[in-house]
């Protein structure tokens, strides 16, 4: 790969690394969704711009399927559900947003350190690209245990989704296409019954928040 | 094409029962019982024709060999069993209005997809594809889990679906490192486990451990290794019996199966000693904790789930010593499928008599349930490995496997399981033994929900004592492969 094209990779990486911050810093649900759909717009782009330049149709197709399940499906589908309960449309985090920033640097920190380093050996020449992966992964996986809401928690498994298929996108990994489009139906299948469950969350116990779910512990 | 076939026939079933009206209660059992029949039949079919160390390729996806073999066993048979098993049950349930038949179409929907996502992941020659299937028993059973509609069950599938999903992306990464190893060193696209067993000695070592580590955290999750275990309990305990039943006695067998895989081209790669350790910990942890609990458990279904992650800790112990370990832990994964499969159909029985899961509830089984009391006695003796059940060798060969080489975590494994026992024990013997709880009435439910258990306790004494040639040799060759042979 040029200098050039990694530049481009590096710029769509930093994209949806920087989505991934902002997950944390936003307290509305809807913000949550906006920031989704610019991540997965960075995501599709990359294998795009991927399957363009090795002339992969394969790849090409499997972004285009990404771009319309992620970036203009989700956020639809996502709003509807929001508009519906009523009543949920923000979620706080359990560390504050001082702290949640110390704990992103050091996560960050972490993802560049020598533990990591030895992954730099599947691609030497951007190991600062790896270890952005890396730390995209470690963010989206913070969100989820970060974040009171359940919106949040499956905005923050789709950000982590999102950054595994980004690093997969990475280093070249070429999958069949009936591989990758069942990857994209587990995903799918995914979203619609976590927001099943959203409905169900909110029906009995008349909230998204996970600070009230705690009947197991009764 | 036998495999095809086999594979094939729970997704059929589950198709044609969407074209059945709710109203149709008896075409759907029909259907139920004719994919379960057909589905054991074809599966004796392969064991019987299987030749020792081949692997068949099915098309490009599928390939059958003897790890696959092992876990298409389990499914085929003991979802026979279930299948039946969840006929009677689900009738009792909506006798006694907890269901409606909408609900009962429902769940031998998913039930049917259940089984199909098992049967892929089990015999998918590709990690992608297995990923894909193992994700796909997920997304089938979360419904199933929070079949009942109550808030406990409801916040139970959420953790199921949450913490399951996590672990299974955080084991996607490692399946991608895994994938990405071999491209520096044969180039092209990297499509099946034979592909990565033959590139396997060339990895990087210190990738292969760090791709490792994620496949263990990951697929370990959803196996129910301490400490990543948390899901179970609650997921185990709140979903319908059968469904508790296929978890526990099979569906955490296929997650191990998974990680097995990745430790064989692990141990190609740099050796044994990494992974085989790895296990043994997290073997070990999973016994110590799940004992220190089980003594503590107020509820018989939730007791059960940590049973399972006890016995799981025992198969990743075995396989973690290796050698006769190795071969012992795939019996004691045999075993151990029977009996939980049993004990968690009996607690099903239980439930239907006594409408509580919790031990203060219930006493008195024995004269309320004598047959399903027996059995449920039974069982328990069967799972905690007295002699002369086939479960008392295989943990005398996996503890003795390491008596030797690691005698300090034998001994505390052995402390572990007999803090367990006692646990188990002193739980279920008031449970069983005692007055009867007030207003409720005696005598089994019915002989399907009987039957089924029967055939279980049959089937668990037979191979206790005369094990058929085709699985000997299935077992055998299982271990080598998990061996690396």
């Amino acid at each position: 790969m040029s200098e050039n094209l990694l530049g481009i990779f590096f710029l769509l990486d930093i994209v949806a690394f920087l989505a991934a911050v902002f997950m944390h810093l936003v307290k509305r649900s809807r913000s949550l969704v906006r920031l989704y759909a610019l991540q997965s717009f960075a995501v599709s782009m990359t294998f795009f711009l991927l399957g363009f330049l090795g002339d992969d149709r394969s790849l090409m197709i499997v972004a285009s399927i990404l771009f319309f399940v992620k970036v203009l499906v989700a956020p639809v589908f996502f709003g509807k559900i929001l508009h519906k309960l009523s009543g949920s449309s923000s979620s706080s985090n359990y560390l504050n947003t001082p702290l949640t920033l110390l704990v992103l640097t050091g996560l960050v920190l972490f993802a560049y350190s020598k533990v990591f380093l030895p992954l730099s050996a599947l691609y030497p020449q951007a190991f600062v690209s790896v270890a952005l992966n890396i730390a995209l992964v470690l963010i989206s996986i913070f969100l989820l245990i970060n974040r009171r809401g359940v919106f949040a928690q499956m905005v923050g498994m789709l950000s982590l989704e999102n950054s595994i298929i980004l690093f997969a996108a990475f280093f070249g990994l070429r999958h069949p296409l009936p591989l990758e489009i069942g990857m994209i139906f587990d995903i799918v299948i995914w979203m619609v019954i976590a927001s099943f469950f959203l409905g169900m969350i909110y029906r009995q116990f008349g909230t998204l928040s996970t600070e009230d779910m705690k009947r197991l512990t009764e | 094409m036998l495999l095809a076939y086999l594979i094939a026939t729970p997704f059929l079933a589950a198709l044609f029962l969407v074209f059945l009206k709710p109203t149709q209660s008896r075409s759907i059992e029909r259907a139920v019982q004719v994919a379960a029949l057909v589905g054991a039949v074809l599966c004796a079919n392969l064991l019987m024709t299987f030749e020792s160390g081949s692997i068949q390729v099915v098309g490009k996806y599928l390939a059958l060999d003897a790890l696959s073999l092992l876990l298409t066993t389990i499914i085929s048979s003991v979802g026979c069993v279930v299948a039946f098993y969840a006929i009677g049950y689900l009738r009792q349930e909506v006798k006694k209005q907890i269901i409606g038949p909408r609900r009962v179409k429902q769940f031998f929907i998913l039930f049917e997809l259940f089984l199909f996502a098992m049967l892929v992941a089990a015999n998918a020659a590709n990690p992608v594809l297995m990923w894909i299937a193992i994700e796909a028993t997920t997304l089938s059973t979360a419904f199933l889990i929070s079949f009942y509609n109550k808030p406990t069950a409801t916040e139970a599938a959420w953790k199921y679906l949450i913490i399951n999903s996590l672990g299974l992306l955080i084991g996607f990464l490692g399946t991608l490192l895994f994938l990405a190893l071999p491209q520096g060193v044969i180039g092209g696209d990297i499509m099946t486990w034979a592909d990565l067993r033959a590139a396997a000695s060339e990895f990087h070592p210190v990738v292969v451990k760090v791709a490792f580590l994620f496949i263990l955290v990951g697929y370990g999750t959803k196996v129910g290794l301490v400490p990543m275990h948390t899901w179970l309990p609650d997921a185990h305990g709140k979903a319908p019996s059968p469904i508790s039943a296929l978890l526990s006695g099979v569906l955490l067998n296929v997650a191990l199966i998974s990680v097995l895989r990745f430790k064989g081209l692990v141990d190609l790669s740099i050796g044994r000693e990494f992974s085989s350790t790895l296990l043994m910990y997290f073997g070990l942890a999973s016994i110590i904790v799940a004992a220190l609990i089980i003594f503590t458990q107020r509820s018989y279904k939730r007791l059960l789930a940590y049973s399972s992650i006890e016995h799981m800790g025992v198969i990743a112990l075995g396989i973690g010593l290796g050698g006769v370990g190795t071969l012992a832990a795939l019996f004691h994964m045999l075993y151990h499928s029977l009996s939980k499969v049993l004990l968690f159909l009996a607690s099903g029985n239980i439930l239907l008599r006594f409408g509580s899961t919790k031990f203060e509830n219930v006493s008195g089984v024995m004269k309320a349930l004598p047959i399903t009391g027996g059995l449920f006695l039974a069982g328990f003796l069967a799972i905690s490995g007295l002699p002369p059940f086939g479960m008392f060798f295989s943990k005398f060969l996996i503890l003795s496997a390491g008596a030797e080489s690691h005698i300090g975590v034998m001994l505390i494994a052995l402390i572990a399981l007999a803090v367990a026992f006692y646990g188990f024990f002193r739980h279920v013997s008031p449970m069983l033994f005692g007055s009867l709880t007030e207003g409720v009435e005696r005598g089994e439910a019915s002989l399907s929900t009987l039957v089924p258990l029967c055939i279980l306790m049959g089937t668990y004494i037979i191979i206790s004592f005369f094990f058929p040639e085709p699985m000997l040799a299935m077992l055998h060759d299982a271990a080598d492969m998990i061996s690396s042979k």
